[in-house]
């Protein structure tokens, strides 16, 4: 399969497809039981009452899921191989957001291609991501 | 009462668990993952279908056995994280992930622990490698 030429022939500060994600309570709960992440935090609504939040907040790591499933589309296999990503959480998603992914490309040279992301719940951002992938590196090595 | 580690017990250089953990790679949570996060899109295209291949981001499961051995008390907060995907992650794939304390800081009040992870196949090839930054829970 060769990798989308969506990134393959994108060039400097195009901006890609925006993506929206739909999080509530059951799908943080799944997150936890697929991830093994039961840190009460995302799950019990009694403890998070207790924190800063004040209430539950999704993993970081779910909004890193729709970021990955964004370069999947954008990049091809090529980001399951040769990607990079680089997160900071700058604030909580919280059951009923609607979070989107925003990307627009930051370099484009030679085989490489980086990607600079926000994700957006509202006017809040919630995280930001850049992410690299080498394009000619399609084929899976593993 | 589960007895959590405390942050001034853990020096730079600590790895965790005192073995690589062991995560086996399995259809059902392969599956799992991605309709999570096929189920939540409500605007853009689907991604691709389960051909066997793990979604890269399933790192994030796969080192959790490591990141558990460094039993933190609950309430702890991810602040950032980067992977690198070095090789695919496939159904079947028997994974071994190390955990190793990089840096300790405390800022604003909050106390971070940064860990960095390498995670094998059981070939021996490196996956996928990983810096976990996280801001302690309270022990209380």
């Amino acid at each position: 399969m060769s990798a989308s030429p969506l990134l393959s022939n994108a060039a400097k500060d195009e901006v890609l497809p925006t993506r929206r994600h739909r999080v509530n309570q059951d799908l943080i709960s799944r997150y936890a039981i697929v991830s093994g992440d039961h840190n009460p935090l995302h799950t019990d609504p009694a403890f998070a009452a207790t924190t800063l939040f004040g209430r539950t907040i999704a993993h970081g790591m779910m909004t890193l899921a729709f970021v990955s499933g964004a370069m999947s589309v954008w990049a091809g296999p090529a980001w399951d191989t040769s990607g990079t990503m680089d997160v900071t959480f700058l604030a909580p998603v919280f059951p009923d957001d609607v979070v989107s992914i925003v990307g627009v490309v930051s370099a484009s040279d030679h085989g490489e291609r980086a990607c600079s992301i926000k994700c957006t719940v509202g006017d809040r951002v919630v995280a930001v991501v850049e992410t690299r992938v080498f394009m000619e590196r399609g084929a899976d090595h593993g | 009462m589960t007895a959590f580690r405390r942050y001034d017990d853990i020096e730079i250089g600590d790895r965790f668990p005192d073995q690589p953990a062991v995560f086996e790679v399995k259809a059902d949570t392969v599956a799992g993952y991605r309709d999570l996060v096929e189920a939540s899109l409500i605007e853009g295209e689907a991604g691709p279908t389960d051909d066997g291949q793990a979604p890269p981001t399933l790192a994030a499961v796969y080192i959790r056995p490591a990141q558990d051995a460094l039993n933190g008390p609950p309430g702890g907060v991810h602040a950032k994280q980067s992977f690198a995907f070095h090789a695919g992650v496939h159904t079947g794939d028997r994974l071994e992930t190390t955990l190793e304390v990089v840096e300790k800081y405390e800022r604003k009040g909050r106390r971070y622990l940064v860990s960095a992870t390498r995670t094998l196949n059981q070939s021996g090839a490196c996956v996928t490698t990983g810096r976990i930054t996280q801001i302690w829970g309270q022990e209380r």
